[in-house]
């Protein structure tokens, strides 16, 4: 065996070797069994926070729910107040009640902090405690999780999943097979760079896998009041009316509410106390002076959305070219183009289907030009799209449309309709050119769009109004940051904004 | 498929009761728990108060009958919450002596036990609220239909009694003894 196949081979063993190990360092560092204890209403002696509980609830992989469970918490021992005003609970409010906040963990004052934020002296719908970005939403609740393992740690029920000297050898190990096979790429003759990237690959899904497996797990002690708690879980979870217990319950159930969402037990509540980032349709906004529901609707399919004047002439045109095309299409070709009989009928490039295909895809094809959407892919997209007119050429009706002076009848209705979107985009070009309007409001959300270049959507409240439709913030602006009051200049046309800048307080 | 589903439904809601009954137990059991936590405090805070105000015998006399009339295991719900009432009744007027008795309020031994009554008597308080939220899901699911109905099968059914605390245990237990 050549050199290198010996380092081809042995960085293929490697990255076996290193997958067997991992395995192993997976099951030696499983989480133990939980013994769920009877059935209690007990608490037992120091019962930890309901963030911690719901650490162990969640089998020590995520803190679901602690956020919820710590704001409850807070309420049971009289820092917040949470108000039912009618019989819907997600009308409910929550409100600071000025009690001295000491002795918090790092946690808990951070929920009361975000409490504190949003609900100000006058108190806030508990819907409003959610974070309108997704950015923010995950960066906060990442450092609540990192805040409650610490505790979770300091009292001896969680540790890390593997140790420094663990962690670091997979991860050095998981370079090593790499090394092998850059090491055979070189002794092949191939060039630095190409070992280099053949050296890498392997690595990624390796880093890949050990990322995934790092976290906490159990210890001895965590274990035993992880089943303390999972009697307690038991016991509220017999009490049917747990489940639907509003967020106001708290002032008659205290702390048994607050670990009851943190054991999972209490639908309703968690459906209702969320800190994530939110229903991005539905938004609560204090702009304007009182707190209510904004609904917010994304025009994701209204066609010219967010586009300048220069993008809607040239879409215009496109649709131009598909009419003219069209009609010169049908108004040139003749029949005498196609060949139908004789011996080569079945081969010929002439053959009826395949000229009418060739025709409208290479008429698609302009437009797409003319629109700018000529891409990658357009290419292969318009050879398939000669395939069925290929496949069906023999067919009658395709020859008897070689021989239809004028319009066929789908080419009536394609002309039809391509004149109407020209004519739709030839009006929303000559109404992008009136004069901007100006909309001064508090940004609710700023939503990206899968294509980087595409528009984004900038939710805007202006105070007067329970239903917003975005508008289209060009891909390159600065995004503003929701919770900001803005000036914006729009187009009501298109949605465009024009330019936004913010409005000091 | 429409006999399959009618049994499938009979089924389900007959082991529903079964299982909303035996909650009603375990949730007076664990009030029995909590109440006998507190009838095991009370001879100690009444030798405790002896030793201070020996000659306050009517009151110390009233919290041990008022005891052992309530540890009586033959009582039915009722009974037995009012067996309470005057228990926590009799409880108050006797850590009231506290006031009159400055030695007696400033034993720690006293103040422990004040301490540890006043954890039972939370815990009996939430116990009550368990055990009344689980007769109330029993009562719903019980005169609910088809709970109605298949309660006739059999399984020993019937309304439970709530627990319902009098006014004076009420207020009792909201007296802070710190």
């Amino acid at each position: 065996m050549s050199l290198e196949a010996q380092f081809y081979w042995g960085g293929a063993g490697l990255f076996g070797l290193w997958l067997a190990a991992f395995g192993l360092a997976l099951a030696a560092t499983r989480n133990g069994t939980v013994h769920p204890r009877p059935a209690s209403q007990e608490f037992g002696p120091e019962p930890e926070a309901p963030a911690v509980v719901a650490l162990l609830a969640n089998g020590w992989r995520s803190v679901d729910h602690a956020a919820a469970a710590t704001l409850l918490d807070l309420a049971a021992r009289g820092l917040v107040e949470v108000r039912q005003p009618a019989d819907d609970p997600a009308l409910s409010t929550v409100h600071l009640t000025g009690r001295a906040a000491t002795d918090l963990t790092p946690y808990e004052r951070r929920v009361l902090d975000r409490i504190t934020e949003q609900a100000g002296e006058s108190g806030a719908p508990i819907g409003a405690i959610a974070f309108r970005a997704q950015d923010r939403a995950t960066s906060w609740n990442g450092a609540l999780r990192r805040e409650i393992v610490a505790e979770a740690r300091s009292r001896g029920l969680s540790r890390p999943r593997f140790g420094v000297l663990a962690a670091g050898a997979l991860a050095v190990g998981a370079f090593c097979p790499g090394v092998l096979l850059a090491l055979g790429g070189l002794t092949g003759g191939h060039n630095l760079r190409a070992a280099v990237a053949v050296g890498v690959l392997p690595a990624i899904p390796l880093m890949y896998l050990l990322s995934r497996a790092l976290g906490e797990r159990a210890t001895r002690q965590g274990l035993e009041r992880a089943g303390h708690w999972a009697g307690v879980q038991a016991w509220l979870r017999a009490h049917e009316d747990f489940a639907r217990l509003p967020p106001a319950a708290v002032a008659v159930w205290d702390r048994y509410l607050a670990y009851g969402t943190a054991l999972g037990v209490t639908a309703r509540t968690t459906r209702l106390l969320g800190f994530d980032a939110g229903d991005k349709r539905r938004v609560w906004s204090s702009y304007g002076g009182a707190w209510r529901p904004v609904r917010i609707r994304y025009p994701r399919l209204r066609p010219g959305f967010g586009a300048g004047t220069p993008r809607l002439l040239r879409l215009a045109g496109a649709a131009a070219v598909v009419v003219v095309g069209l009609v010169l299409f049908a108004a040139l070709r003749r029949p005498e183009w196609a060949v139908t009989s004789g011996p080569d009928a079945s081969h010929s490039l002439r053959r009826p289907g395949l000229l009418l295909t060739l025709g409208w895809v290479g008429i698609g094809l302009l437009a797409v030009a003319v629109a700018g959407r000529f891409g990658r892919g357009t290419l292969l997209v318009a050879f398939l799209a000669t395939m069925p007119g290929n496949f069906a050429s023999g067919h009658g009706w395709l020859s008897h449309g070689m021989d239809h002076p004028g319009l066929l009848p789908g080419e009536t209705v394609a002309v039809v309709c391509f004149a109407a979107v020209a004519a739709y985009y030839l009006a929303l070009a000559v109404l992008e050119r009136r004069a901007p309007r100006t909309v001064t409001g508090e940004v609710l959300r700023m939503e990206p769009r899968r294509h980087p270049k595409a528009p984004r959507f900038l939710a805007v409240d202006t105070g007067d109004a329970d239903r917003t439709v975005a508008w289209a913030l060009p891909a390159g602006a600065p995004a503003p940051a929701p919770g900001t009051v803005v000036r914006l200049s729009v187009s009501v046309a298109t949605r465009a904004v024009r330019s936004a800048e913010a409005v000091p307080a | 498929m429409l006999v399959a589903g009618a049994v499938w439904t009979v089924v389900r809601t007959y082991n529903r009761l079964i299982r909303l009954r035996n909650q009603t137990q375990a949730s007076w059991a664990q009030i029995d728990v909590q109440l006998k936590r507190r009838h095991d405090l009370i001879p100690n805070l009444v030798e405790s108060a002896r030793g201070y105000a020996a000659h306050e015998r009517t009151t110390l006399e009233a919290v041990v009958t008022a005891r052992g009339a309530a540890a009586d295991s033959g009582l039915g719900v009722t009974d037995k919450a009012a067996a309470e009432d005057d228990l926590t009744a009799a409880l108050g007027r006797l850590l009231a002596l506290g006031e009159n008795y400055p030695q007696l309020k400033a034993d720690r031994h006293f103040a422990t036990l004040q301490a540890e009554l006043t954890t039972a008597e939370d815990k009996i308080a939430y116990a009550r609220q368990f055990y009344n939220s689980a007769v109330q899901s029993y009562h719903t699911a019980l005169e609910g239909f088809p709970g109605n109905l298949v309660s006739r099968l059999g399984g020993g059914h019937g309304r439970r009694e709530y627990f319902e605390a009098g006014a004076p245990a009420q207020e009792a237990t909201r007296v802070s003894f710190a």
